[in-house]
């Protein structure tokens, strides 16, 4: 082997010692967080816990303020919001259910083709809830909407986007999927098809 | 930190995978041009070759994810071009790429072998550079076939390299046109295996 050859060798070995490391550290410091229990006990709280939380990071501990970011392995940020009939839904409800939290506007055409997928996922799976978060639209627009396609999943209305700020939503639609401790398992970027969505729900399913 | 995006700016937003197909693409570019200058060949050939060669693995791999998840995409063949990261097979990226490969070594008249043997070597590379981005996408990893099994993706980055390594060491010294395919072929069939 040459100087050029050995060097193409050299960089992939760097490399892999380097994302090993990398990815090494970031276990470690996933471990330093507490226990999937704690996290649940955190979590098991409504919007109004969350406040507290971050009302103790402002005034005392900065730690605390990290458990309402958005970061996969964590606790998803719990929200409450209102649905179409002037209720309110938190995330925490659907604590022992998988949630698909989908953010999306009517607007969006690739919402409008995602949605028939998504009420066909949520009727089809017991163990699944999808939670449609509207994002900044009038309520009565999003009212007719809904009504028109038969849609029978929940619909929120994120009126000020705070919610979305949080989940980091860049574009319509993006999903997010929440297991049945409320752990944030990932997000999608984009439309999903419906197979994309029962290849990833069987892929959480068998990770558990 | 978040974990979702590589790099995240208003409407800007790079996932890992993409990041990490960016960045072992550039670099499976470089080395296939120096591997092209080391083996005596056409450089500008190859580096055409590789960027058709880009192409055509990722409709293969697509492809190869839909012939083999088919029944997901009966009644729904639109369905088909909702491509996303999650669902391409490497299986089909590879096998699209050989044939591609041999049909652009007619066009070009360049020994197919020769040809094989400087690709692998970007290919394996990509491989052991790119399985780490699911260690960061935890969907991805979900949907793949390495699972969450601890260890793996070291254990087939580190395949991979070896695959490399063996390939670079033995192109030299044993001269013999069946060392490729058959370093191609066990080093796919234990990927799969794992």
């Amino acid at each position: 082997m040459n100087k050029k050859v050995l060097a193409i060798v050299l960089v992939a070995v760097v490399l892999v010692a380097g994302l090993f490391y990398l990815t090494a550290f970031r276990d470690d410091k996933n471990e330093d967080i507490p226990s999937e229990s704690s996290i649940s006990d955190n979590v098991d709280g409504n919007v109004e816990n969350n406040e507290e939380i971050v009302e103790g990071h402002e005034e005392h501990d900065h730690e605390h303020y990290i458990e309402t970011d958005i970061e996969i392995g964590k606790p998803a940020p719990d929200f409450t919001l209102l649905n179409l009939d002037g209720e309110e839904v938190s995330l925490s409800d659907y604590r022992g259910q998988y949630v698909l939290i989908n953010f999306w506007a009517t607007s969006c055409k690739y919402c409008d083709i995602e949605m028939p997928d998504l009420d066909r996922l949520d009727e089809e799976n017991d163990d699944l809830i999808v939670l449609a978060v509207n994002v900044m639209e009038e309520k009565s627009l999003v009212e007719n909407y809904i009504k028109e396609g038969g849609y029978k999943f929940p619909v929120v209305l994120d009126e000020d986007g705070k919610v979305a700020i949080t989940y980091l939503v860049s574009s319509f639609p993006t999903s997010y999927f929440v297991d049945k401790e409320g752990i944030l398992l990932g997000g999608v970027p984009g439309m999903m098809t419906y197979a994309q969505m029962n290849q990833l729900l069987d892929g959480i399913r068998g990770d558990e | 930190m978040n974990s979702i995006s590589f790099f995240s700016y208003k409407s800007i937003n790079i996932s890992y995978f993409m990041a990490f197909a960016l960045f072992s693409g550039i670099l499976s570019y470089i080395i296939s041009s120096i591997l092209a200058k080391e083996y005596k060949m056409d450089k500008s050939k190859i580096q055409d070759i590789y960027m058709i060669l880009l192409i055509v693995g990722f409709i293969g791999a697509r492809l190869g994810y839909v012939l083999m998840n088919f029944n997901l995409f009966k009644g729904k063949l639109l369905s088909i071009l909702s491509l996303s990261h999650y669902n391409l097979s490497l299986l089909g990226g590879a096998v699209s790429g050989i044939l591609a490969l041999a049909i652009l070594s007619r066009k070009y008249k360049m020994e197919f072998n020769n040809l094989l043997s400087i690709f692998v070597i970007p290919f394996y590379f990509s491989i052991t550079i790119s399985i780490w981005v699911l260690k960061f996408d935890y969907l991805m990893l979900m949907s793949s076939s390495i699972g969450k099994r601890e260890n793996v993706i070291l254990l087939v980055s580190v395949m991979f390299l070896l695959a490399m390594i063996l390939q670079l060491y033995l192109e030299n010294k044993v001269k013999n046109k069946y060392i490729t395919p058959i370093i191609l072929v066990v080093v796919m069939a234990l990927y799969y295996v794992i």
